[in-house]
């Protein structure tokens, strides 16, 4: 443990293959956690991958008098938002929940964003046992650094980062507004990964449990990527879950909207939220 | 299974456990446990292939009695041919049908003509092309009379299974290990703290050497297209080290964990690159398949005895199957096919000189001369390795085109962390060089040594383990490294 924490403090990144700690890394994770409130009461909590960092605005939802927070973070999966539920929630007392669920990182073992709230969060039991359920590698080498030297609450992230900006309340604004397509695969239902599923619907029986509503959300990406997968039967085990409410149906946006394939730009992401608002409060889930 | 696993890490312990603390009372007990584990060993990659397992062993154990009991030589030789052909024939069913079916194929499409075909989704058994060979050389000793056949066939299975070397060898031979299961086998500290040494030293050349290694040897192989020489040329020699460190490792683990349940298998690699020639390298890599074709098919050929051309003839007969056993392919072929005609030369030389049977004793790197051919050698090497690794034949000579050019003058283009594996291999290469006179490098560290120095160079090769060893996760979308 000792050579773990001499390595990863003092040798460069280059010779440290399998500690990726790395505060201040994407998506603005370390200044999103030191911003959440202590001991107050959201309108909503937001949940997910960067699909909800760079989809929600606090500042939209602030104009029509809704106080949010967006808890989203790179490439999130269900296993890190578990430990950011059971970590969270109670202090953050939501009155809705909206979980954003662009599956993509379902299909993954959730390494990437593990090593993500290692760096930039508190190591608790909620994130050692996440690790134990990733069982790799780099994550059990980058914990152990972490819990012995880690310095993640004495850095200080850049606000801006290249084309990113970081706004209170969790959001991340890009800047460069060049579209760029990506090519990117849609998963099947059978391609899920089943313990990031189990891991799914632990998060969703926590939110019950503190009797919040749920809405699942999947945030708009360009219909030439949706159109490619409707991924049918993922949608099907969504419904089946909570109420859902897929916005490439409800609410196609065109290229303009996106900066790539998958994310929404500033105006795509005003647009959505405004149009998100309008149906929450339409269902009843927003007063 | 593989060694570098969480499967076997658990499977081990309790093997070892089981097998010294609650079978070791009676022989037969304790070889017959050997045979459950060593089946559920092989039993984890696909239990369907556990009867071929079975049928080889059975075969070659009645084959083997059958022999012993005949004294006509045309019976004898019957039992031989049945023993040949069952062995051969699952093997070149399972390993070589797709290839037959598909040289054919092109055979007649050269001639211009059509051949309407589908190859057969057939999976590979792991290990087959080893426990055959195995076997198949005990029922041979036992028709040439250098072995009594087994009488007790859960020994004998024990001895064709046995999961340490079931799988990727050494290929052993039955007059070194068969009787070892004769006999009662006791506890020896020494011998299991050396095996566990030289299990450690198999998992680093494996984890930190060969998988880094393949990193690039991979970035460079599959994207020799456009590529510097230079680039291309250090990519054989990344590769020369994934395959070194790899199977090596392999063995060596092997090895070690023969040791800990008391057996002694055969050194299968003796530092190959630092062979002067390439007879040399022949005498230190895969001993245990290069003396077993030897063995089996150069000597009954004729060996050396004879005409030059007559002899060559043989070096050129073995090497061609030697290859054509790695893979079925062309380019295994090929690759054996270079060696055999490397060897050539030399061995007339020695045959002159009458150094048959001698391996060279010379050590390497001692003197200017045998410092160039152990460069040279290693070059020669190389290139060779290049029909190994390329995906076939033509990419190879595309690939041998490539590094001729003048850009071979040029520095590579390689990611910054190629520069930290090349740093690893000449660690290797100098606690390789330090430890030559051992079965293997770490042997050196005996306990002459400190305990302190011992356990530190431990520590800290299960560090660099911990620190290198390729990991499995999902690749990343997002995250910026």
């Amino acid at each position: 443990m000792l050579c773990i924490l001499i390595w990863g403090r003092y040798m460069p990144t280059l010779m440290k293959k399998n500690i990726a700690y790395k505060p201040g890394s994407y998506g603005h994770l370390n200044t999103r956690v030191k911003e959440i409130p202590q001991d107050t009461t959201l309108d909503i909590l937001f949940l997910g991958s960067s699909h909800a960092y760079r989809s929600f605005d606090p500042r939209i939802f602030a104009q029509n008098g809704i106080r949010i927070f967006n808890l989203g973070s790179s490439a999130q999966t269900p296993l890190q938002t578990n430990v950011l539920l059971n970590r969270y929630l109670k202090s953050l007392r939501p009155k809705l929940v909206v979980y954003e669920v662009y599956t993509y990182p379902f299909a993954g073992d959730g390494t990437e964003s593990a090593l993500d709230l290692i760096s930039n969060s508190p190591v608790d039991f909620s994130s050692i046992k996440m690790a134990f359920q990733i069982n790799q590698l780099k994550v059990y080498n980058t914990l152990l650094y972490a819990s012995m030297g880690g310095n993640n609450a004495s850095f200080t992230e850049p606000i801006k980062k290249d084309d990113d900006t970081y706004i209170s309340g969790g959001f991340v604004q890009k800047n460069d507004t060049q579209f760029k397509q990506l090519q990117i695969t849609l998963p099947q239902f059978n391609q899920l990964k089943q313990q990031q599923l189990n891991a799914f619907e632990k998060n969703l029986e926590l939110i019950k449990a503190a009797h919040i509503p749920i809405a699942l959300v999947y945030a708009p990406i360009t219909q030439t990527l949706y159109k490619s997968n409707k991924q049918l039967r993922t949608q099907a085990y969504l419904k089946s879950k909570a109420a859902y409410y897929n916005f490439n149906e409800l609410f196609p946006l065109p290229d303009s909207c996106f900066f790539d394939s998958q994310h929404l730009n500033q105006q795509g992401a005003e647009q959505f939220n405004l149009k998100l608002i309008a149906l929450l409060k339409q269902e009843g889930l927003l007063k | 299974m593989l060694f570098n696993s969480i499967d076997f890490a658990i499977f081990l312990p309790i093997v070892f456990f089981c097998y010294w603390f609650i079978f070791n009372k009676k022989l037969r007990l304790q070889n017959l446990f050997l045979v459950i584990a060593s089946y559920v060993f092989y039993g984890w990659w696909d239990w369907r292939f556990l009867s071929l397992l079975a049928l080889s062993t059975l075969i070659d154990f009645f084959a083997a009695g059958f022999i012993h009991k005949q004294i006509k030589p045309n019976r004898k030789k019957l039992g031989l041919a049945i023993s040949i052909v069952v062995n051969l024939g699952v093997l070149c069913f399972f390993k070589y049908s797709n290839f037959f079916i598909e040289s054919l194929v092109t055979t007649f499409t050269l001639f211009g003509q059509t051949l309407q075909s589908s190859t057969l989704q057939i999976i590979l058994p792991v290990g087959i092309s080893f426990y055959t060979f195995q076997t198949l050389g005990y029922v041979i000793d036992v028709y040439r009379g250098k072995l009594y056949p087994a009488t007790d066939l859960i020994s004998f299975t024990a001895f064709v299974s046995f999961f340490p070397q079931l799988v990727a060898g050494p290929i052993e031979r039955a007059t070194n290990l068969l009787p070892q299961f004769y006999q009662q086998r006791s506890f020896n500290y020494p011998q299991a703290a050396n095996g566990m040494k030289q299990i450690l030293w198999g998992l680093f050349k494996k984890l930190v050497i060969a998988d880094n290694c393949g990193v690039f040897a991979d970035l460079i192989f599959d994207h020799s297209t456009g590529q510097s020489g230079s680039t291309l040329a250090i990519g054989t020699v990344f590769f020369a080290f994934q395959i070194y460190g790899d199977f090596s490792g392999y063995s060596d683990m092997a090895i070690g964990i023969g040791k800990l349940f008391g057996f002694t298998l055969m050194q299968n690699f003796a530092y190959p690159y630092f062979s002067g020639n390439p007879v040399d390298f022949w005498r230190r890599w895969h001993i245990s398949l290069s003396t077993w074709f030897r063995d089996y098919v150069y000597i009954p050929l004729g060996g050396n005895q004879g005409s030059t051309l007559k002899n060559s003839r043989n070096i050129m007969i073995t090497f061609l199957l030697s290859g054509f056993w790695h893979g079925a392919s062309w380019k295994f072929i090929a690759w054996g096919g270079v060696n055999g005609i490397a060897l050539i030369p030399w061995l007339s030389a020695r045959k002159k000189k009458g150094e048959m049977n001698t391996a060279s004793t010379e050590r390497p790197i001692s003197t200017p001369r045998s410092t160039i051919g152990v460069i040279l050698t290693f070059l020669f090497i190389c290139l060779g390795w290049v029909f190994f690794r390329a995906h076939s034949l033509h990419h190879a000579f595309e690939y041998f085109g490539g590094i001729f050019h003048p850009s071979l003058f040029s520095v590579p283009q390689l990611p910054r962390f190629a520069l930290i594996t090349l740093l690893f291999v000449l660690i290797l290469i100098l606690a390789e060089w330090l430890g030559q006179m051992h079965d293997f490098a770490l042997e050196k560290l005996d306990n002459k040594q400190p305990r302190f120095i011992r356990w530190l160079v431990y520590s800290l090769l299960l560090f660099l383990i911990g620190m290198y060893m390729q990991t499995e996760e999902t690749p990343f979308i997002y995250f910026q490294f």
